[in-house]
């Protein structure tokens, strides 16, 4: 973006306003206050004395009040001599003196008194009745008239309450209302008001109304839906990313600034404290109340910001380094003071919006955005705008997450910006429309205000679509104050227009004179801590285990092999950790064929290592010839030498002959197979000699390896299987053993090969019950045949 | 699994006696290996173990055996086995122990062995 063109925006935003503002600001020019704070507590004072009561150097708090309808009727009605009388506008002037005694003065936009309310004791006696008509005629001055008595010396619990009307016979309904109550003859509570009812008003408004509530309902739940998927969103992302709570945490205490600047300023004192003593309260509850409520919204601010960043892909990143390095505190940099003084300028000329589509809209139309008329009775006015940075929820919710969740998800570009503007324009309408509900006015405002917004983002990141909110109200408020003609206000409207100015000013000289910063590298900084490694350490660990189990069980068979006049079937069943049990078929290049099951002592990585050299070994070996002694000795002798003789490994392997039905075999300190026999049905453990590969590299191994053969009858099966199957342990601690080992042989030897298998797994499964194994099971199940069936599962 | 275990040590003579108890699997055998440990670094290279309260051996176990005999024997000692269980002995005998270590049925009998000199290998 070209340098000049946010202070182009700005000042042209700024004439505007100043231009249009004063015929078309609803503040300004319906409701022209002729008091500020100071001038109604001055005009309260006088109330009070008049009244008998002194309350010069007593705290205030003011509120003012505005009668929306009575306004409504007033421009609908405008030539009615009693709504003529009345005024949308109230100041309302709460006095205390610290103790027990409160008094509250009404007064209107111009400074007539509108009512007294006195809770002091009083001591002085009157003459009673009269009193209470010249309280009526000092109310409502030439009217009084006008107004008709309707109740006569009510007792009631405050004192004795008597009651005027005045009803236009011309507009039947509209009502001005004078009541008075007097206790020892003093009067301690008076009140002059006008009501309108609904019924009069143009009935399309009572529709149009229905329609603003239904969209406040719409937004107010997919605002809920919004912050929701936020916090969803950020604490998922935060198991994969380290820094995110940082940045959140520290935008927690900006927002937490803004916060209470806008509490000390004294609008929530003032409202709390006044609508305590209208219900009657001698305290004021929701001062609490409303510090707790506003720091659950800086928290949620917070989440929010934070949420966004999360969710943020990496195309959104630049846009997001500003906010980053203000939540670390670096504010005077090149790069902070260019986002925030084009952010806050841009929103100066967003400013002129409202104005605009006011004029266009013909004459009558007023804008009441930014509706604070409560701003004419703040303490410290110049503290409003801080407001825009803590509560612009369309923003956030909008814009500062949903469009870079959006932009993770969405691919089209176009697509993604558009909805986003649909919504937030909606959005927009809805909450801040500034004109009567329904009007096309307000759609075209939001639509306006978020295309302007979602240029913001682009262009100045969130550091400056977060501050821009500043630029609008204050450029509002201040030009609002400034046109205002109580001095006291004037003045005020030219403070904040002045404050901020050198705020922004104050922006433009980091971006001209603070220190360079490498984007670069703070998008490098970024991509570090977003790939950063899991927390735990033990995920990582079991994540390795994954992996060398996958590993693992990729190397053994998948399928039962065809092999002429066996029948083969077998299966690992991994333990819970990973585990060394192989099972192997070699073919070799003459056409013999051999199984193996092989188990590595010890658990973990290092014996899924030692499996995996044992497979290669095995896998080299059928390129040589099948001889079983020759095999041993060089297993032997590599895994001696790879492992510290700690880590071994127990083998039995196999070598079929097809055609005379043998099996030759060799034990390397792996468990004794066992043969059932189909003729008879007994059982025989084949326990040649042999000791364990890897544990010697002398003489010792060689002395002591033995081959066997056996000549097996059709039916007749050799079972071999890893201690993991006959030292199965059950929740007793007990073994499954060998014998049970027999007795499922004996059982069940008369299936086939695959299903002999699965029952001998079953048989171990069962009696294992809810205990865990402890070990890899191991089965491969030799099954002489009749002819070589093809058992493939 | 328990993970009771315990090792006590006696002396006769030149012979050191390891008196296991317990289980010797995965979690206890890091115990039983320090236990060797100090024995060599102390020079005493003449070990006998008695198992005869020994209730339970893991290839983790067995592993301890095979990482010092190398060393104890090239110094001219050696570890020797005594009083194994029945059911244990089966352990050490599927994998082939008896060819690789001097199993004896009682201690004295294993402390005598040393005295025929040392084992052909």
């Amino acid at each position: 973006m070209k340098r000049w063109v946010p202070l182009a925006a700005g000042l042209a935003g700024a004439a505007v306003v100043w231009t249009l503002l004063p015929a078309r600001d609803a503040t300004v020019s319906e409701w022209a206050p002729q008091l500020g704070r100071q001038e109604a507590i001055q005009k309260a004072i006088q109330v009070a004395s008049a009244h008998g009561e002194q309350i010069e150097g007593w705290r205030f708090a003011v509120k003012t009040n505005v009668n929306g309808s009575l306004g409504r009727a007033k421009r609908r009605f405008q030539d009615d001599r009693l709504l003529k009388a009345f005024e949308a506008l109230q100041f309302k002037v709460m006095a205390f003196d610290g103790r027990h005694s409160s008094v509250m003065v009404t007064i209107s936009g111009a400074g007539h008194e509108l009512g007294f309310s006195d809770r002091s004791r009083l001591g002085r006696k009157g003459s009673g009745e009269r009193q209470a008509e010249l309280e009526m005629e000092r109310l409502v001055g030439a009217a009084a008239a006008n107004y008709r008595r309707t109740a006569e010396s009510v007792k009631t619990q405050e004192g004795i309450r008597s009651a005027w009307e005045w009803v236009d016979a011309e507009r039947p309904g509209i009502v001005g209302r004078v009541e008075v109550v007097l206790k020892e003859g003093e009067v301690v509570r008076s009140i002059v008001e006008c009501s309108v009812p609904e019924e009069m008003m143009d009935s399309a408004q009572a529709g149009r109304r229905v329609l603003r509530d239904g969209a406040l309902m719409v937004f107010f739940l997919l605002g809920v839906g919004i912050v929701g998927l936020a916090i969803w969103s950020l604490f998922t992302s935060l198991l994969r990313r380290s820094d995110q709570l940082r940045f959140g945490m520290r935008f927690v205490w900006m927002a937490a600034m803004v916060q209470a600047l806008a509490l000390l300023s004294g609008s929530l004192q003032n409202t709390a404290r006044i609508q305590s003593f209208e219900e009657g309260l001698g305290v004021d509850p929701r001062l609490p109340q409303a510090v707790l409520i506003a720091a659950v919204l800086t928290v949620l601010a917070a989440l929010i910001l934070a949420a966004g960043y999360a969710a943020a892909p990496r195309w959104e990143w630049k846009r997001w380094i500003g906010a980053g390095m203000v939540a670390e505190g670096r504010l005077w940099t090149k790069l902070v003071g260019w986002e925030a003084w084009s952010g806050v300028m841009a929103g100066v000329g967003l400013a002129a919006i409202p104005y605009v589509a006011a004029a266009v809209m013909g004459p009558g139309t007023r804008v009441r955005f930014l509706e604070g008329s409560n701003l004419l009775a703040e303490t410290w006015p110049q503290l409003e705008p801080l407001d825009g940075l803590g509560l612009q929820w369309e923003l956030y919710l909008g814009i500062v997450f949903l469009l870079p969740w959006l932009a993770a998800r969405v691919r089209r570009h176009a697509v993604r910006w558009g909805v986003l503007w649909l919504a937030c324009g909606v959005l927009l309408s809805v909450a801040k429309g500034p004109f009567p509900p329904g009007s096309p006015a307000n759609l075209a405002t939001g639509l306006a205000l978020a295309a302007g917004w979602l240029a913001i983002y682009q262009w100045a990141g969130v550091l400056g679509l977060w501050v821009s909110p500043l630029g609008t109200y204050a450029t509002v408020q201040g030009v609002r104050l400034a046109h205002l003609a109580p001095v006291s206000l004037r003045e005020a409207g030219w403070e904040i227009l002045a404050g901020y100015g050198v705020l922004a000013v104050a922006a433009l000289a980091a971006a001209r004179w603070g220190k360079a910063t490498d984007g670069r590298r703070l998008l490098e900084q970024m991509e570090e801590n977003a790939s950063a490694p899991p927390r735990s350490e033990r995920e990582r660990l079991k994540a390795e285990f994954q992996v060398a189990r996958r590993a693992q069980a990729g190397m053994l068979p998948g399928e039962d092999p065809w092999v002429e006049g066996f029948e083969l079937s077998a299966v690992c069943e991994p333990a819970r950790e990973v585990g060394g049990d192989l099972f192997d078929y070699l073919r070799f290049s003459d056409g013999q064929f051999g199984v193996c099951v092989a188990d590595v002592s010890g658990k973990g990585v290092p014996a899924a290592l030692y499996m995996t050299l044992t497979k290669g070994m095995l896998a080299a070996a059928e390129h040589g010839k099948p001889d079983l002694r020759t095999m041993a000795l060089r297993l032997n002798r590599a895994l001696t030498a790879a492992g510290k003789k700690r880590v071994f490994v127990t083998m039995s392997i196999g070598l079929l002959d097809g055609e005379r039905r043998v099996v030759r075999h060799i034990r390397a300190g792996h468990n004794p197979p066992v043969l059932w026999r189909s003729g008879n049905g007994t059982c025989e453990f084949l326990k040649p000699k042999g000791i364990g590969l890897g544990l010697t590299a002398g003489r010792a191994f060689e002395r002591h390896l033995e081959e066997q053969e056996v000549q097996l009858e059709a039916g007749d099966a050799l079972v071999f299987y890893s201690d993991g199957l006959v030292e199965c342990m059950n929740e007793e601690w007990e073994q499954f053993g060998e014998e049970r080992l027999e007795e499922t042989l004996q059982k069940w030897g008369r299936c086939g090969a695959a299903e002999l298998k699965d029952r001998i797994v079953e048989a171990a499964r069962v009696f294992r019950g809810k205990a865990d194994p402890h070990d890899d099971l191991t089965v491969l199940v030799v099954k002489a045949g009749a002819d070589g069936r093809d058992s493939i599962r | 699994m328990a993970t009771n275990f315990k090792i006590e040590n006696k002396t006769e003579g030149e012979v050191r006696i390891l008196e296991l108890e317990g289980y010797l699997d995965a979690h206890t055998a890091p115990q039983f290996e320090s236990a060797i440990q100090e024995e060599a670094e102390a020079g005493n290279l003449r070990l006998v173990v008695d198992c005869a309260r020994l209730s339970y051996i893991s290839s983790a176990g067995l592993g301890v055996f095979m990482s010092f005999i190398e060393e104890l024997r090239e110094a001219g000692g050696d570890i020797k086995l005594a009083a194994i269980t029945p059911k244990v002995y089966q352990v050490f005998e599927v994998l082939g122990f008896p060819a690789l270590f001097d199993i004896l049925a009682t201690v004295p009998e294993a402390v005598a062995k040393f005295a025929e000199g040392p084992r052909e290998g």
